[in-house]
């Protein structure tokens, strides 16, 4: 049986998507078999994210109104031997087309095949974040060091403690060092005390990301960037693994290495 | 003066000709004297069956039935009716399968343009955009999203569109994805293709010199709703 994961946000453009695809990524190479459901409905993204979005034939309404099984709309991402899946999201129908009832009893037929089932949640809390919510067990909250963000956070992190799901794991994301550092932004710490709930994992800022993005590369399947590190960091920590917080410190590197590559 | 309606014996069977000049009064008149003159005569035993051309009218299905009435008994039977007439009904139909919807326009993520019968878009399907028809596809522009021809199950329909992007066809119940490479060369510059549907029932993409080959029907209508 397995275990269904919502990664909402409240507010819009802080990572929810780019999170959802590369945490699922990361946990596939890990070795589990996991199911990216994607409910933004009518604005959809998480295929694209994962390149796969000229392979969609059936999406979520066409299952919920019975014109596609559920198997007919699972999209396999090639990359990964049987192990990752989309449910895409329809484009030409709204986020009304769906209710919390439906959700849950498609998640939990696809609890019966998948060991995570990540639910990529709309911004805002209307009925695509109810839907999300009202199918999962756990819940990741991805918030930027921005006071906006986390102010939607924590309205989210109140609706959350509503529901039978128990308190949300935060992932800081897009975080950049030398703003942390010179104060001009809360610092993980503060954020994470403000907010009063699990740290999960934390994201640097890395253009990076971006470019994979848009190859339909998810960032993590080149383990040598920050992003990719931060990322694969939160999917062990879901699996249970203790692992340490990457380092915020900036390397100094010191005009001499740079110029002769070595030195202090 | 020319009776109302004549009898006709042709290879095919009998045929009734009415006059359309005659008035459907006088039709029935002389059809029941007719009738009445054909079933002393005929002492055969055999069914007959009668064809009725009403030339320059169209009868109406009350008015058809009555002509029915008055011929059929055991022996006698109306097999069909034809007339020269076409109702507007029948020719903005034909109209509209046999020519080509024309769409200019750019259709975005999420947009679905529909036609019965052909089309022909001038313009850009985007990625989640989706054009669909009943008859086949002709795209100049691009196409990213998806074309779906022949909706409802004609599987000779084609789709023909330059195929360098990332796309999906679909005709009739058949899916196909396209994918192209990142970088572009010189040569997938001018790939104006088509895909169809083989006996095989197998999506395939072949160029454009062998549409003509593998389809000889489109581009060709023969015209009329009888021969089309």
């Amino acid at each position: 049986m397995g275990k269904a994961i919502v990664i909402t946000s409240g507010k819009g453009g802080v990572g929810k998507t780019t999170s959802t695809a590369n945490i699922g990524t990361a946990l596939a190479l890990q070795g589990k078999k996991v199911c990216l459901v994607d409910m933004d409905i009518g604005l959809r993204n998480l295929d694209v994210i994962l390149g796969l979005e000229n392979r969609i034939i059936y999406d979520i309404i066409d299952v919920v109104e019975g014109r596609a099984k559920l198997h007919q709309a699972l999209i396999k991402d090639k990359r990964f031997n049987d192990q990752l899946f989309l449910l895409p999201a329809a484009q030409h129908a709204d986020k009304n087309a769906i209710n919390e009832i439906q959700m849950v009893d498609m998640v939990e037929e696809l609890k019966k095949d998948f060991e995570y089932i990540l639910i990529d949640c709309p911004a805002g809390i209307e009925q695509g974040f109810k839907n999300s919510i009202a199918a999962a067990d756990d819940a990741i909250l991805v918030t930027t060091p921005e006071i906006s963000a986390i102010r939607d956070a924590d309205r989210i992190i109140g609706l959350i403690e509503q529901t039978a799901i128990e308190a949300p794991q935060l992932v800081i994301n897009r975080i950049r060092k030398g703003m942390m550092e010179a104060g001009d932004v809360m610092d993980v710490e503060e954020i994470t005390r403000h907010l009063s709930i699990k740290l999960l994992g934390i994201i640097f800022e890395d253009d990076e990301v971006v470019r994979a993005s848009n190859k339909g590369n998810p960032v993590v399947l080149d383990p040598n960037h920050p992003s990719s590190q931060g990322y694969r960091n939160i999917a062990r920590r879901i699996l249970g693994d203790t692992v340490p917080l990457m380092t915020m410190k900036e390397e100094k590197v010191s005009i001499w290495k740079k110029i002769f590559g070595f030195g202090k | 003066m020319k009776s109302a309606v004549s009898l006709k014996g042709t290879q095919e069977g009998y045929q009734l000709i009415i006059q359309s000049s005659a008035s459907l009064q006088d039709v029935y008149e002389e059809l029941e004297t007719l009738t009445l003159q054909m079933k002393k005569d005929s002492h055969t035993g055999r069914k007959i069956n009668f064809h009725v051309k009403t030339g320059q009218r169209e009868l109406t299905d009350a008015e058809k039935e009555k002509v029915s009435a008055i011929v059929e008994d055991e022996y006698f039977k109306v097999s069909s009716f034809e007339s020269e007439v076409l109702s507007l009904e029948k020719c903005l139909q034909w109209h509209k399968e046999a020519s080509p919807t024309l769409e200019v326009r750019t259709v975005r993520s999420g947009q679905i343009v529909e036609a019965e019968g052909d089309m022909l878009l001038i313009g850009v399907v985007h990625p989640g955009g989706m054009v669909r028809a009943t008859g086949s596809i002709y795209i100049i522009g691009e196409l990213k999203g998806i074309a779906h021809a022949g909706v409802y199950g004609k599987e000779s329909a084609v789709v023909v569109a330059n195929f360098r992007y990332n796309a999906q066809v679909r005709i009739g119940d058949n899916v196909h994805v396209i994918e192209k490479k990142d970088q572009l060369t010189d040569e997938d510059s001018d790939t104006t293709e088509f895909v169809y549907v083989n006996d095989l029932h197998i999506i395939e993409v072949s160029s454009l010199e062998n549409l003509k080959t593998i389809r000889p029907e489109i581009g060709k209508h023969a015209g009329g709703i009888y021969n089309g």
